[in-house]
């Protein structure tokens, strides 16, 4: 092995000189560390505000017709009687009530109507819990029918309907969430799959040293938006892909799936959340993509931005961390952080919108950056894609790109 | 050639940050011309063409193609062959070749038509369909070249449009250059060979330091920078200058290249040299200083190849 350790020499050091090696392998730990703190903090608060919650004593009120609710049970958790329904709901809406269960005739063979609080997507099953909790302790006491066996014996044999409300408004459930929501895994399954593409519709054409050609046949917006446009017809066709499948498996197989019947007749297709989650989307999409097409520009090889596409898509997935903040607690400092940082926004914004949390004036704000950050990072890669497209063996700083008048 | 200007430089200056590439540059050339670009490697020369061509924005002055600032609207017009060569190495010839005609407006059927004719010119029908990564250096430059022509071009600008390529193929890619001129074609080329220069150009101009050194016909450069020069062998010691000549080079113990002073004809340094005791003259040829000794010594800061 003749100069083996000159050659071990040459190759450590060139590389332990590097200032992008030291930055690549302490940016990622120190990030990581960030964030870890951050997801901790956040889940304990959230995980504390939820238990407080669950916690405290609930102001029950049930019309009871099915005669299975003992008064012992009403007397244990404070319950009472309401015997007329509108009563009982407008309670429950003007807030003096948390929740109001009508227990119907026969409760396994019509679902258990609750009306409730709103308090949260993800805290409102609390109201389900106790409403079967209380129909199962009356009754165990007395098992003298063949419903009431059933209600013991078989935990899926009573259902129920919950209705929320918030500020005297039907709260949106579950149903309210998927649309919006969808943006968000398109957006996630995009930039997964087509990030490196779209870093590579830069490099690739660096490395082929084929860009000053085309520079004299087209301007080098066009260039970009054209490459920027392609890409989305790209992801569209992913899209169409994965999703043609799905939904002719859905059309012909659909009944014996264990999604229940109307599922899709259900989801709420209210105009506002789509629209907002859907600007929110193509900003994002615009943004990230200006953002992966600079790095391509900026560094002479795919390889050098590869470094950078890791830092990117660690930026703007750091809110998942934080989830349970986002959509539990959307009060606290780290959420609103997360919704206006521009790499966060994107992210958090779809997750606010989507559990209903997200404000009017928040959503103006959120669009607002997202707009801004998108236009400048699109004006700063047509910048860097026109000089630093031409650079082909070094990487360009900032200031020679924004320096040149 | 005419006197109509196709490109006009005025007082071209280019900054990257604090880094001056283009102190102050003019000049201009004309319709159907060939007009050498010439200068050592980093002069400025790819940097004036780009900014020439609207890829870069010039810090300050005017540059020109017919009277106006070129956009990349009128690529139909121009045809250019960068220094860095490349091209969609995982495409087919042909696509890709189709895709820069569309590119240069022409219509699809149009483009494929040309670029059939063009490879079969060149010896390249066969890899029509072969990616164009699977070619050898040579072969994607006239792919390269071809692309650049294809649309028949008014002005043409190449820069080393034969680096790299055999003897056999050079000649080939010169005399499809001379097509394009005697068509009328305007030609800035780029080049480092001199011979091609002497061959091709009406009129040449010299980069250096940001700066024009050498600018006209190649007769007016000659006349004006280059001198007369006696290449002589002999015996015995010559002088290193006199009033008549100085010597430019050595050619080992016996030969030597003298650069005449202006205003005197060599016949008077033969008659000097053959007089004078102590030299014996074995031979003796009068000419005129190359252009590339003018570029040498121009960029040995030698200023004139001359006797001064």
């Amino acid at each position: 092995m003749h100069n083996l350790r000159t050659v071990i020499l040459f190759e450590f050091i060139r590389a332990i000189k590097k200032k992008s090696f030291w930055v690549s392998i302490l940016a990622i730990p120190l990030l990581v560390g960030v964030v870890g703190g951050i997801s901790f903090l956040s889940a304990q608060a959230a995980s504390n505000a939820q238990e407080a919650a669950l916690q405290a004593p609930l102001k029950v009120a049930i019309l009871d017709q099915s005669g299975i609710i003992t008064e012992v049970a009403k007397k244990q958790f404070s319950i009472s009687d309401i015997e007329n329904k509108e009563e009982g709901i407008s309670r429950v809406k003007s807030g003096v009530l948390d929740e109001f269960i009508i227990y119907p005739e026969d409760p396994t063979k019509e679902p258990v109507q609750i009306y409730a609080k709103d308090v949260g997507l993800f805290n409102n099953g609390k109201y389900e819990s106790f409403a079967q909790k209380l129909l199962r302790l009356s009754a165990e006491s007395e098992i003298t029918s063949p419903v009431r066996l059933a209600i013991v014996n078989d935990s899926s044999a009573v259902t129920t309907a919950l209705i929320t409300y918030e500020n005297g408004e039907k709260a949106k459930g579950f149903e309210s969430v998927i649309a919006p929501g969808l943006f968000l895994v398109l957006f996630f399954l995009l930039i997964m799959l087509m990030g490196n593409e779209m870093l590579a519709s830069t490099t690739e054409e660096k490395e082929n040293r084929v860009i000053e050609m085309i520079l004299t046949t087209v301007t080098s917006q066009t260039l970009l938006f054209g490459k920027i446009i392609s890409l989305i017809l790209l992801a569209l066709v992913r899209i169409a892909v994965m999703l043609v499948p799905i939904i002719i498996g859905f059309v012909y197989f659909g009944k014996g799936s264990a999604l229940p019947a109307g599922w899709l007749v259900n989801i709420d297709l209210s105009p506002g959340p789509i629209a907002i989650a859907a600007a929110i989307f193509v900003l994002a999409f615009f943004l990230f993509t200006g953002l992966l097409v600079t790095i391509g520009a900026v560094m002479p090889t795919g390889k050098e931005a590869a470094r950078f596409f890791g830092l990117v898509m660690f930026s703007m997935f750091i809110p998942l961390y934080a989830v349970q903040a986002i959509l539990s607690d959307p009060s606290q400092i780290i959420v609103k952080v997360f919704s206006f940082f521009p790499t966060t926004a994107p992210v958090t914004l779809l997750l606010r919108n989507a559990a209903g949390n997200l404000a009017s004036w928040e959503t103006a704000l959120g669009l607002f950056i997202l707009t801004v950050c998108m236009m400048t990072v699109l004006f700063s890669a047509a910048r860097a894609f026109r000089y630093g497209a031409l650079e082909y063996s070094r990487r360009l700083s900032f200031r020679e790109i924004f320096g040149k008048s | 050639m005419n006197s109509e200007s196709i490109v006009a430089v005025e007082n071209f200056q280019m900054k990257f940050g604090k880094r001056t590439v283009i102190e102050d540059l003019s000049f201009e050339v004309f319709s159907g011309e060939v007009f050498g670009f010439l200068g050592s490697n980093g002069s400025g020369k790819t940097t004036t063409i780009r900014t020439l061509l609207g890829i870069y924005e010039p810090t300050r002055g005017k540059l020109l193609i017919n009277g106006k600032r070129f956009d990349s609207s009128e690529s139909a017009f121009l045809g250019y062959l960068p220094e860095e060569r490349g091209l969609y190495k995982k495409e087919s010839v042909l696509d890709t070749m189709v895709y820069f005609g569309e590119l240069k407006n022409l219509s699809r059927t149009e483009a494929r038509k040309t670029s059939l004719e063009y490879l079969d010119r060149v010896g390249l029908a066969d890899k029509a369909h072969k990616q164009l990564g699977s070619l050898s250096g040579g072969q994607q430059q006239k792919i390269q070249l071809g692309v650049t022509m294809m649309n028949h071009p008014a002005l043409l600008i190449l820069d080393e449009p034969t680096k790299g390529l055999d003897p056999v193929n050079r000649r080939l890619m010169v005399d499809m250059v001379n097509e394009r001129v005697k068509d009328g074609a305007t030609v800035i080329l780029v080049t480092h060979h001199m011979d091609e220069v002497e061959r091709l150009c009406d009129r040449v101009m010299l980069l250096k330091d940001g700066f024009r050194r050498l600018y006209g016909t190649l007769e007016e450069i000659r006349k004006t920078y280059g001198g007369n020069t006696v290449r002589v062998r002999f015996s015995g010691t010559l002088p290193e200058r006199t009033d008549l000549y100085r010597v430019r080079s050595r050619e080992g113990m016996s030969g030597a290249e003298l650069l005449v002073a202006d205003n005197v004809e060599s016949e008077a340094v033969l008659k000097f040299l053959a007089n004078m005791p102590g030299i014996k003259l074995a031979s003796f040829e009068a000419g005129r200083a190359s252009l590339e000794d003018l570029f040498v010594d121009i960029y040995s800061e030698n200023e004139k190849t001359s006797y001064a």
